[in-house]
């Protein structure tokens, strides 16, 4: 085991020094997630596409980019929304927006690659999404990258694998 | 020194950056080559209007009131060749109803709509076209109301930003009710 024989020949600082770095690349991940989420003011501000509701403009897999604007919604938008008690986010294109007098907006979605609108996907009796429903609106697109996520959550064993793969190669590699 | 993995790691470092400079190559030229391109304005017509009532929603919920739905037929001629370029994977393009009423100032209705794949495609000439959405307004009344018509377009790229567009209006007015 060559591995373990290198492991046993670092120091206690060598280790602490590894077991820092690795803290670093986790934390800095964080602080670039947190940070986006700042900057574009939605939760969550890469997601990546489930469905096929959206083809041919959106495949399964993926990544799209959102903001949440202070602006309001405009017709053809494609947002990203939340009904209410259901977990899963849905990404569709907004056909029909009406705005009351204090700005308030009500609004119909549609899946391009859907034959009708959502109102099956509403919860019973909802007409309309509302603007605090809105996760964010998709403002850019790359396309397949987030195959990586899907691929993931479908053989969760992957994660163990690849978090021990990475801990691996942070713990054992030195600049020497 | 050199082992195996470490020319593996490096050259795979060196292919991933490659590939992202080029798709951000890619994705800056897009609105770019829309930029230069510009599409000229489209010539809509409204042939026919027709107001009648019926429920939003279901078939099946008649919790829904009766409401005026209007039935639009028009002709559209179109040339959006000129927004296809190597970075638009697809053209979403619709035709918008705008109009204002007391209780709610703007209103933006899709009543057609259709997905644009190929370069070909983007040549639109519809004739007597029948609105794919009806449109209704929160108030259940439309009779009277005076609307736009306008052509806008969504440019979906292969990788990049999303851009939207819009030309054209057509005064429409919603007759009465037809039984």
């Amino acid at each position: 085991m060559d591995a373990l024989k290198s492991l046993s020949r670092l120091s206690v600082r060598q280790l602490a020094q590894q077991a820092l770095n690795f803290c670093l690349i986790v934390s800095s991940a964080l602080m670039i997630w947190k940070g986006l989420s700042v900057v574009t003011n939605s939760e969550s501000p890469i997601v990546v596409v489930l469905s096929e509701s959206m083809e041919p403009a959106f495949a399964r897999g993926d990544l799209l980019f959102l903001t949440l604007p202070s602006t309001p919604v405009t017709i053809g938008d494609i947002c990203v929304f939340k009904i209410q008690d259901k977990p899963i986010p849905i990404v569709h294109r907004v056909l029909e927006i009406h705005a009351a007098q204090n700005g308030s907006q009500y609004m119909l979605t549609k899946g391009d690659n859907n034959p009708t609108n959502d109102r099956a996907l509403y919860n019973p009796g909802q007409m309309w999404i509302r603007q605090e429903d809105v996760v964010g609106k998709v403002q850019g697109f790359l396309p397949h990258v987030g195959m990586v996520t899907i691929l993931l959550n479908d053989h969760p064993q992957l994660k163990v694998v690849l978090l021990g793969v990475l801990a691996l190669f942070v713990l054992f590699s030195r600049e020497e | 020194m050199f082992s195996l993995a470490q020319r593996g790691n490096t050259l795979f470092a060196f292919l991933v950056s490659v590939l992202f400079c080029v798709l951000g190559a890619v994705a800056l030229s897009g609105p770019v080559l829309l930029a230069s391109a510009p599409v000229g304005p489209p010539h809509i017509d409204v042939a026919k209007v027709l107001v009648k009532q019926g429920r939003r929603g279901g078939y099946y919920d008649y919790s829904q009131p009766v409401t005026e739905m209007a039935f639009v037929h028009f002709n559209m001629v179109a040339d959006l060749t000129p927004h296809w370029n190597w970075n638009t994977k697809m053209l979403f393009v619709y035709v918008v109803a705008e109009y204002s009423t007391p209780a709610h100032p703007t209103n933006q209705v899709v009543i057609w709509d259709d997905l644009i794949t190929a370069k070909e495609d983007a040549e639109i000439d519809l004739r007597n076209q029948l609105s794919e959405y009806m449109t209704s307004d929160m108030g259940n009344k439309l009779a009277g109301i005076q609307a736009n018509l306008s052509l806008h377009w969504n440019i979906m790229p292969h990788v990049g930003i999303l851009t939207k567009e819009r030309s054209g209006s057509v005064p429409l007015v919603f007759p009465k009710v037809t039984k």
